[in-house]
């Protein structure tokens, strides 16, 4: 299977600083992959230069087009989320339709009408007048009625109450995904997406330190409950992550065997965050 | 180049800046009629006088004369509005590529698949054309309002009054006049797309106040050059000369004989296309080019 998106030893500096330094990743068809990583870790310049918005070294393919020299052509299957309040307060939702309808080969306006039906937002409405909720909602509106391959989500959800939040990761798999489709999406709130990921994707201070299925990962790590006496054997198995409250200590461990796990205490699967947290706290353990 | 995508660009355009292109003009056509409303109704109307008045016009021998009076006056009539919608411009083209970048809108339009050509050229052509086209189609309106005005005011004059103000209707050359004002306006936007393109280029880059940025670094470069020209003593300055020389209109650019109203009705035309040489082609293109540059190369997030 060819993948939808190819980075390749992807660089990127601002001046002095070094902000992406070897990315490599693939983003095959079906994959809802999460790019997760601390503030500053490169996320959303990763994204940037996968949608050809800044200039960048190492190799890149989105549906087989350069981002940088095929940008509009790319653009025509590929849609973008960078945060919900990027659209422009003067522009009414008739005329986001309209204009969409225009330029968009690709963009099926009674799909858009469809979503907007089920929301509070009228086609004579200005985005000033929307809160900031009705405005993600109209945002994925106009996406979702994108016949895209490729969907890219920045922090979609940032400054969003957890109903709306729900309801946008919902709206997501149920209107726009399908098998023959990609999603990239990067988030804080990785507990609330990691049912709906295939994949993640670890990014920390420009690089890739995991990229796995969801699925391999639940597989490879295990979260132990380990009590007091047996602390000393834990340690020796080098945990990436430990955290000791009321007299018991949590530990993650990487691709250790699960039978003598079970014998320093209750194994159980880590969640994503978890995960997350041992790994990019690996080297202070 | 898409034409429906540039139509599109434009449209939008519109919608962005509504408010200002479709209250100013009309704002100006209305002071226009109820400025002379109240005028007559403040003063009264002396309709013996006027009655004369209109008879010793109708009698009046002079065509060109009049035809040029004719002229002057919907001249008169279209350069507030030619001025006003300059000030349009001037907002709209400071504006443009600023207001996007701070409400960070800019992020959501370059995630469209849109060229960044077709962006700055949409942008352009709705400063240099649609927005004078705005203002000269809503002086039109007010011109032809008059005309309908003037032509109940002949017929009544002509059963009730016997007074024939036909003849200056065939003399006056309503249409060659008003065909000769709407031809400036694409030999002015070619002229001024030097500037155009500068305060596009200040509006792109500007992180903060867009305005003081076109004006700026334009005062403080003829400031060194005039103190640099003043130590050095040399014979002018290089830069200030070039602005003076371009932007300004004289009469020696457009040389009539003020007897010939053909001469008079061409000569903005004639001293606007006098103005146009390489200079306009080199600078617009640089000034153009840097600032599709800076959109595809430097646009923050």
């Amino acid at each position: 299977m060819s993948a939808l998106i190819s980075v390749s030893g992807l660089c990127k500096s601002y001046g002095s600083k070094k902000v992406l330094s070897g990315v490599d990743l693939s983003l095959n068809a079906g994959q809802i992959v999460g790019l997760v990583g601390p503030n500053g870790a490169g996320k959303t310049t990763c994204l940037q230069a996968i949608l050809g918005l800044t200039d960048f070294d190492g190799d890149i393919s989105v549906l087989g087009h350069h981002p940088r020299k095929d940008r509009v052509k790319m653009l025509k299957e590929v849609a973008y989320i960078a945060d919900v309040a990027i659209l422009p307060k003067w522009l009414k939702v008739s005329q986001a339709l309209s204009y969409m309808q225009d330029i968009h080969p690709n963009f099926a306006i009674e799909k858009a009408q469809e979503f907007l039906a089920k929301t509070n937002i009228a086609v004579n409405d200005k985005v000033k007048a929307l809160s900031k909720g009705m405005v993600a909602q109209l945002h994925l509106a106009l996406i979702l009625a994108i016949d895209a391959k490729v969907l890219i989500l920045d922090e979609p959800t940032l400054g969003l109450d957890i109903l709306t939040r729900r309801q946008f990761y919902s709206h997501l798999l149920e209107d726009f995904y399908t098998e023959d489709k990609c999603i990239v999406v990067t988030t804080h709130q990785i507990e609330e997406i990691e049912h709906i990921l295939t994949d993640v994707a670890f990014i920390q201070q420009g690089k890739i330190v995991l990229a796995q299925s969801t699925d391999d990962i639940r597989q490879r790590f295990n979260l132990v409950s380990v009590t007091n006496e047996q602390l000393p054997q834990a340690d020796e198995l080098q945990p990436l992550f430990k955290n000791s409250m009321m007299g018991l200590t949590t530990m993650l461990f990487d691709n250790q065997d699960k039978e003598i796990l079970q014998g320093l205490g209750k194994v159980t699967v880590p969640s994503l965050a978890d995960v997350f947290v041992g790994i990019m706290n690996k080297e202070t353990c | 180049m898409n034409a429906s995508i540039m139509k599109a660009s434009i449209k939008k355009e519109l919608w962005e800046f509504n408010g200002m292109l479709k209250w100013v003009p009309i704002s100006l056509a209305g002071a226009f009629i109820f400025i002379p409303l109240l005028t007559l109704l403040l003063n009264g109307i002396d309709t013996s006088m006027m009655l004369e008045g209109l008879k010793h016009l109708s009698e009046a021998n002079d065509i060109k004369g009049l035809t040029k009076v004719f002229f002057v006056a919907t001249s008169a009539l279209f350069i507030p509005f030619i001025v006003v919608g300059f000030l349009v411009q001037m907002h709209y083209f400071v504006n443009c590529l600023y207001d996007e970048r701070r409400d960070q809108s800019v992020m959501f339009w370059r995630s469209l698949p849109v060229s960044d050509e077709v962006t700055i050229v949409s942008k352009l052509l709705t400063g240099a054309i649609v927005i004078p086209t705005i203002f000269y189609s809503a002086a039109t309106v007010l011109f032809v309002g008059g005309l309908l005005l003037a032509f109940i005011g002949s017929v009544i004059l002509s059963i009730g009054f016997d007074i024939s103000l036909w003849s200056l209707w065939s003399s006056a050359q309503i249409m060659s006049g008003l065909g000769s004002i709407w031809l400036t306006m694409i030999p002015t936007a070619i002229w001024l797309l030097p500037l155009y393109a500068w305060l596009m280029l200040t509006s792109i880059y500007a992180k903060k106040a867009p305005f003081l940025w076109a004006i700026l670094p334009i005062v403080v470069v003829l400031i060194i050059e005039a103190i640099l020209v003043h130590y050095l003593q040399l014979s002018q300055p290089f830069f200030g000369h070039f602005i003076g020389d371009y932007f300004s209109i004289t009469p020696d650019k457009a040389i009539i004989n003020p007897d010939d109203i053909i001469a008079v009705r061409w000569a903005p035309l004639q001293a606007v296309m006098a103005q146009i040489d390489y200079r306009t082609v080199l600078v617009s293109a640089g000034l153009l080019f840097a600032t599709y540059w800076v959109r595809v190369n430097k646009q923050e997030s």
